[in-house]
């Protein structure tokens, strides 16, 4: 699975740590989901969409 | 390396320190219940190391977070499955009369045997229920006729040891990960 989280998190001006904050998790969970290595839950994956103003469908981008 | 030095660390390492001290005072005054004094030396010194370790790091990385549960629970699930495999190769081992000292009653290891196939989260919990279940039967054994001979330190020990030396391997290998410090 790819992410485009840290793309929009620089078009937000935001970093790993302020987006951790905002959904409730830890930096290192925002670092593992922008390298693909962790598959998050459908709230988690949500609630990053929605801070990143995007649908979820195009925060994570799921491969065949 | 920083180190926080809030107050809870300041307390934590203080019951840690204590721990070591009052082991040290047993194992060399008390001799009937220097195991005792054994225990507490070496489980202030596994505290100790974890109260710092977690001193190193930012209050912000220790929060629960749903991937900390699952590697936790995944961890405890391998720790459970790495202890039923040690102790079926003694029990086998038991039966070839190779080593009968270190050989666990199978009566305690049935319960976990049951959830071989369970998912991670059962898993994890059978684990340490099994160290409970364990640790309250070493209290109150002994009102039990059939169980009052039963050598627990042994098993307590052997399922401790076994079992908790692959769960906190497990558990760091799934926690590490390389950081990308360019935010």
């Amino acid at each position: 699975m790819k992410t485009r989280i840290k793309e929009l998190r620089a078009r937000y001006d935001m970093t790993q740590e302020e987006l951790a904050k905002l959904v409730g998790v830890r930096r290192e969970t925002i670092v593992f989901l922008e390298k693909g290595k962790y598959n998050p839950s459908l709230k988690l994956a949500y609630d990053i969409s929605k801070i990143l103003h995007s649908r979820i469908e195009e925060v994570f981008l799921f491969e065949d | 390396m920083k180190f926080r030095t809030d107050k809870d660390i300041i307390r934590f390492i203080g019951f840690t320190l204590s721990a070591i001290l009052i082991g040290i005072i047993i194992f060399n005054y008390f001799q009937t219940i220097s195991i005792f004094g054994f225990i507490l030396i070496l489980s202030g010194l596994i505290g100790f190391i974890i109260v710092i370790q977690v001193a190193s790091k930012p209050k912000q990385e220790l929060i629960e977070d749903e991937r900390s549960i699952r590697v936790r629970e995944k961890a405890g699930f391998y720790a459970l499955l790495s202890l039923l495999y040690i102790v079926g190769i003694f029990e086998l081992l038991r039966m070839l009369k190779l080593s009968p000292s270190l050989t666990p009653s199978p009566d305690y290891t049935g319960g976990a045997q049951h959830l071989w196939f369970a998912r991670e989260k059962a898993a994890s919990k059978a684990y340490f229920a099994t160290l409970i279940a364990l640790l309250f039967l070493m209290a109150f054994g002994n009102i039990i006729p059939e169980i009052k001979n039963a050598n627990y330190w042994d098993v307590a020990s052997f399922i401790f040891f076994v079992g908790l030396l692959p769960f906190l391997i497990y558990d760091w290998y799934y926690k590490k990960g390389e950081y990308n410090e360019n935010n």
